[in-house]
């Protein structure tokens, strides 16, 4: 696809990768439950792990926006795929690049962007998930460390992963630490039963009085939600925008096959007017959802923290019109359209999952609220203010 | 020095006051705990972090990323400070 501004050359490279291994497989990691080792290890190989992380750090340096499409093109292949740079990439790499401390980052963005090891983030709970600050996972200081206790769910690459950013809380405080697979006290348990990010490695972590060093705690205590975690939800958010451009696109190109080719009532589906609003809706769906994403990739580019606002209106958008693409996909391909030899009912399902993860759809709308409120305020002199007209906010 | 650091002050102001879920009767000072009178959310703290490198031309450590550095403009301008006098 042409573009209106320079993009890296690994986007191309991944898009060939999506196309040629990903997307004819993706059925396969769905039904067998898991993204295979192969997999991750390519996607490690050609650099799309390590991407957007650091040069210095073995990364490839691209800038956010290439990033952001990079992760379209490898969720147009496989969404389960797309999930292990949502987590490992997105949401530790980038956070652990922002705000570790330079051991930190010595130590462990090497073993990320290299992918000798993955990485995932433990946030959510049995009982805690967009209520985030009210995580029960506890962490007490000792000497030389600290030890945690709780039980973390729906974990994405859980399951395989080497490293897991884990959350707890101590007297209300929270905190971020680095634990590795392996820690005494550390076990993870797959969760299998899942409607969708089947191939995902989804799992629960339980960590019973688990030790790790005073080197594993990320940013410093009591910073672990206001800094860590909202820095990881944010490049989580981006990466999910993209996720949802990934489905609506997906869905389009398999909306569109299947109208040029069946035939109905004596002629091409594609004919038929109520199947050209379809199409016509998923077309608008899939360039406007792009159009959005591309402009947070250039604000991050541009360095404007106004990026941090307008993600989720990204992300509330492409994963609400993902889920009606793919319905919409599914409702055309008829009875076909809920076959397993068909993808549609795939996407469908997968579409559904974005508008849960990295912030629901409901929490999203209170942010873009609260945004909104400030943004789109007129003065008493009847102008709009200053952060509308420059866009901050 | 000290007109840098007024436009310092301007900007923070600027900046915090375009982005508060308050009223329009709610009058910021100085020395007010941004996050702890509910002006904003934790959300914007890691906004503030970048928004103080970048006008504020500092990297902060990662030593210094706690709220009570973002907590007020006296305490961000302090925070820069600190970063302007090291360098």
């Amino acid at each position: 696809m042409s573009s209106l501004f320079p993009v890296h050359p690994l986007v191309e490279r991944a898009r060939v990768f999506a196309s040629e291994v990903l997307r004819p497989r993706a059925g396969e990691f769905d039904a067998n439950r898991a993204v295979p080792e192969d997999i991750i290890a390519e996607m490690a190989r050609q650099g799309f792990v390590g991407s957007v992380l650091p040069q210095e750090y073995g990364g490839g340096g691209i800038d956010a926006l290439s990033y952001g499409l990079l992760t379209a093109e490898i969720g147009k292949g496989c969404s389960s795929v797309r999930a292990l740079l949502t987590v490992h990439t997105s949401l530790v790499g980038e956070t652990l690049a922002r705000l570790a401390s330079p051991e930190q980052k010595q130590t462990w963005l090497p073993l990320l962007t290299s992918g000798e090891k993955i990485a995932c983030f433990a946030l959510s709970e049995p009982l805690v998930g967009s209520d985030a600050l009210s995580i029960q996972t506890v962490y007490r200081e000792v000497d030389g460390g600290f030890v945690l206790s709780g039980t973390k769910r729906w974990i994405t690459y859980g399951a395989r992963a080497d490293v897991f950013l884990v959350f707890a809380q101590s007297e209300g405080e929270v905190s971020a630490f680095l634990v590795e697979r392996g820690s005494e006290g550390l076990s993870t348990q797959p969760i299998k039963d899942l409607m969708a990010s089947r191939g995902a490695h989804l799992a629960e972590v339980t960590l019973r009085d688990v030790f790790v060093p005073a080197q594993a705690l990320v940013g410093r205590r009591g910073a672990g939600f206001s800094f860590v975690a909202n820095t990881a939800l944010f490049h989580g958010r981006y990466s999910i925008a993209w996720g949802g451009v990934s489905l609506i696109e997906a869905a389009l190109e398999e909306m569109v096959g299947y109208a040029r080719s069946r035939e109905q009532f004596g002629k091409k589906l594609r004919q038929h007017q109520l199947v050209q609003a379809m199409i016509a809706e998923a077309v608008a769906s899939a360039q406007s959802s792009r159009a959005l994403c591309e402009r947070i990739g250039l604000l991050r580019n541009a360095g404007d923290e106004s990026a941090v606002n307008e993600v989720n209106v990204a992300k509330y958008v492409t994963s609400r019109l993902s889920v009606s693409t793919t319905s919409d996909a599914v409702q055309l391909l008829g009875a076909n359209g809920i076959s397993e030899r068909y993808p549609v009912e795939r996407l469908y399902r997968e579409a559904k999952v974005l508008e849960i993860i990295e912030g629901s759809t409901q929490i999203q709308q209170m942010m873009i609220s609260d945004y909104g409120v400030r943004r789109y305020r007129v003065s008493a002199s009847g102008r709009a203010t200053s952060a509308a007209r420059s866009g901050e906010g | 020095m000290h007109n840098d650091q007024q436009l310092l002050r301007r900007q923070l102001r600027e900046f915090v006051e375009s982005n508060m879920n308050v009223d329009d009767d709610v009058a910021l000072k100085d020395d007010d705990n941004i996050f702890r009178l509910g002006y904003v959310s934790s959300l914007f703290a890691m906004r503030l972090l970048s928004f103080i490198e970048k006008t504020g031309g500092i990297e902060v450590g990662d030593e210094d990323i706690v709220l009570s550095n973002f907590s007020s403009i006296d305490a961000m301008l302090a925070l820069i400070e600190k970063y302007r006098v090291a360098a």
